[in-house]
């Protein structure tokens, strides 16, 4: 008897202390416009995206909040009902696809700017391969990572460079996926991967450390990685908020930083000091 | 009070040394303790689930004072909770979760918390138990444990009482006072009472009178030395594989 | 350290567990102790959450609780919202994969309990639901509790199913095994090295204060 009291107490406190802790939760749960600023954004964009979403909030006061994934997993979760208000995609197709699906404000849709692929690999790496010639050639990687083409742009920019170049067949077996491409590069940070081909704004950001080096592929290999966004938030406020932080991307401070981590707006050259 | 009896049922795995056999029990029994004696395999257990209500017939009726506990032909049969019976098991059967007050007072049927613990402590000095009460079944010893088992089986006025070999497992002297006990709860309850075993020695001390059974049948016996020579007989699993 | 993905992990592991314990006990009971036609085939989906992939689960679930599915619809019908991406279908996915824990642990303890016990407390006079509560399922509690334990571990610890159907939204969907994926997207090793030390440590001490309970009440 003694035993089933203590049972049931127990019972008891877990059930008391769920419902304080659900209890806490209400606030964030209320469509209000107090709520965080929720932008999904893709992978690569997250060393940028972090550093604009903290000016933001230092220029604003409002609070900014990221999702990053790769663009295709994103779309789709829109179109599931993700509540996010704004999408950055790494390409222009999947900002197409969400709009079609009827979620987002095809007037809102833009080109925020253009990313670049770079061949990396880590800092300590007893080979380096200068350019993608030298990735099917004798001593070349044993791995090569790429995004997975099915639903990161960057993936299917690197896959695109690889067959313009004509190395595709040679180094198909090779090749290794990550998710997206900030799992990409983990995968050649981690040494699981000798080498990948992964966007110019992670390449940067990893620099920062000191932790890797890498060679900007010439971008006539592939289609353009334009970058698009558009707002998706239904309510009125939300995507006010979510279009001024739209130009706060856009102003001319928010352009340096992207430029900075390596993206590019609509013809601009690529500063001299990256030329490895 | 009369317990009617006219049963069909299936009894044993086809594939044991005993084989299976049919069950088919028709007799009338008046109040006292009868006792049910004969060979291992003879079918004495399986009648008393049918009594209790824990196994159905394939066929019959089985009618106390008149009111039927299970009438094939009909359609009834009363499942074993509201026939408003006593049993006592070969095990105890207690719950080891709770203590022997508690035990017993789960039995009492009527009544608030309090009566019911109440009504188990009295229960509980019938059978000479009540220092056991607020004990775990997991400390008496077996003897003891048959003495709360008992107890049990009275606390909720069962209008009859069926005792399955219930101190076959226990000690000679622990056995004596049992069988004391039981005898004596009987005559002063007046309680119909139902007692299998295969001990000549509980035949003698307890029968008003004696069902013995063999292979399935029942009689009533009027000569104990008879009922005992043939409880003493070999029975169907003692017989060599053929 | 955030401390939101910590509570939101335990809160949703426990509702889940909760939830999981209902069902899965009950459940247990019914196939433990009723003969019905297609009672394998019931026990062979009941755990098809272990065998499928985290993500398969997920996407199943999503089929099921999303905007056009009948659920999803219902749900947003009453609270405005969709029932993906909340804190509420972070819970739906612990409870569906963590099920089978309690379910089979339950199962298999149930019965294993000899039912001579429960033909003596019937001929007393108990039967069915005062049955099962006073008789059988403290006689089962010991693999019960073995079973809701590992559930609850596995609540806490979902990650695939979860970010399918709840996404990683930081501040509202992360649970903390999310967080430490997204930690290592970041390439925060400190951090994510942190969040999975604190995980563990939470889970260890809930397992011995289970274990400690159980000894305590024998």
């Amino acid at each position: 008897m003694r035993g089933t009291g203590r049972a049931g107490g127990l019972v008891l406190a877990v059930a008391v202390g769920t419902a304080v802790l659900t209890g806490c939760d209400r606030g964030a749960d209320a469509v209000t416009a107090e709520r965080p600023l929720l932008v999904a954004a893709a992978a690569d964009l997250r060393p940028a995206f972090t550093e604009l979403g903290a000016s933001f909030e230092d220029a604003t006061g409002e609070e900014v909040v990221f999702t990053f994934g790769s663009s295709g997993q994103l779309a789709q979760q829109l179109l599931e009902g993700a509540p996010m208000d704004l999408f950055a995609s790494a390409n222009a197709a999947y900002v197409d696809r969400v709009i079609d699906g009827g979620v987002g404000d095809a007037a809102t849709q833009r080109t925020y700017a253009f990313g670049r692929l770079v061949l990396w690999s880590r800092a300590d790496a007893s080979s380096r391969w200068e350019d993608l010639d030298a990735l099917a050639a004798d001593g070349g990687p044993t791995n090569l990572a790429i995004a997975n083409p099915d639903h990161a742009p960057y993936g299917q920019a690197a896959a695109e460079a690889l067959r313009t170049a004509g190395i595709l067949d040679q180094v198909r077996s090779k090749l290794v996926y990550g998710e997206n491409v900030a799992d990409t590069q983990r995968l050649a940070a981690t040494g699981n991967a000798d080498a990948a081909i992964i966007a110019l704004s992670l390449a940067v950001a990893a620099d920062e450390a000191g932790e890797g080096r890498w060679t900007l592929l010439d971008d006539r290999l592939h289609e353009p990685l334009q970058q698009v966004l558009v707002v998706t938030a239904t309510d009125p406020d939300r995507a006010s908020l979510a279009g001024r932080f739209i130009d706060h991307v856009s102003s001319d401070a928010g352009r340096g930083v992207m430029r900075r981590f390596g993206f590019l707006g609509e013809g601009e050259d690529p500063p001299a000091t990256w030329e490895r | 009070m009369s317990l009617t009896v006219d049963v069909r049922a299936s009894v044993g795995d086809p594939l044991s040394p005993s084989g299976a056999f049919h069950l088919d029990a028709r007799f009338e029994v008046a109040g006292g303790l009868t006792v049910v004696a004969g060979p291992s395999g003879a079918g004495k257990t399986r009648l008393l689930r049918l009594l209790a209500g824990l196994d159905r017939p394939s066929d019959g009726r089985i009618a106390l004072d008149g009111e039927p506990f299970c009438d094939l032909a009909s359609g009834v049969h009363l499942p074993a909770h509201e026939r408003r019976i006593g049993m006592v098991f070969q095990q105890p059967f207690l719950l080891p979760h709770r203590s022997i007050r508690s035990n017993v007072a789960l039995a009492v049927r009527t009544g608030t918390r309090a009566d019911r613990r109440d009504e188990a402590m009295e229960l509980l000095e019938q059978v000479g138990g009540v220092d056991l009460a607020h004990r775990r079944p997991g400390q008496l010893s077996g003897g003891q444990q048959q003495r709360v088992a008992l107890a049990r089986a009275l606390a909720g006025h069962p209008r009859l009482l069926l005792l399955d070999e219930p101190f076959s497992a226990l000690d000679v002297p622990v056995r004596d006072r049992l069988r004391r006990i039981v005898r004596d709860l009987v005559s002063t309850a007046g309680l119909p009472t139902l007692f299998v075993t295969h001990d000549p020695d509980e035949l003698l001390v307890l029968a008003d009178r004696v069902l013995l059974a063999e292979h399935g049948r029942f009689m009533t016996v009027t000569d104990p030395d008879g009922a005992i020579a043939a409880m003493r007989a070999p029975g169907p699993q003692d017989r060599p594989a053929r | 350290m955030d401390l939101f993905p910590l509570l939101l992990s335990l809160r949703v592991a426990a509702l889940a567990t909760l939830i999981t314990t209902v069902i899965g006990v009950s459940g247990a009971y019914v196939l433990a102790r009723l003969d019905f036609p297609g009672r394998g085939l019931l026990e062979a989906v009941a755990s098809l959450p272990i065998v499928l992939p985290p993500t398969v689960l997920g996407y199943y679930l999503l089929v099921v609780l999303g905007r056009t599915s009948p659920i999803g619809r219902a749900w947003e019908a009453v609270t405005g919202g969709p029932l993906v991406f909340t804190w509420q279908a972070a819970v739906i996915a612990a409870a569906v994969a963590s099920l089978p824990y309690t379910l089979r642990a339950a199962t298999a303890a149930i019965a294993a309990v000899d039912t001579a016990y429960e033909e003596a407390a019937r001929v007393c006079g108990l039967h069915g639901a005062r049955l099962a509560i006073t008789v059988t399922l403290p006689l089962a509690a010991r693999g019960i509790v073995a079973g809701i334990s590992l559930a609850f571990a596995r609540a806490l610890g979902d990650f695939g199913t979860t970010i399918m159907v709840a996404g990683n939204i930081p501040g509202r969907t992360q649970t903390m095994p999310i967080a430490v994926y997204d930690r290592v997207q970041a390439f925060d090793y400190a951090t994510a090295g942190l969040l999975a030390a604190v995980l563990a440590a939470v889970a260890i001490i809930v397992l011995l204060g289970v274990r400690w309970l159980e000894r305590s009440t024998t």
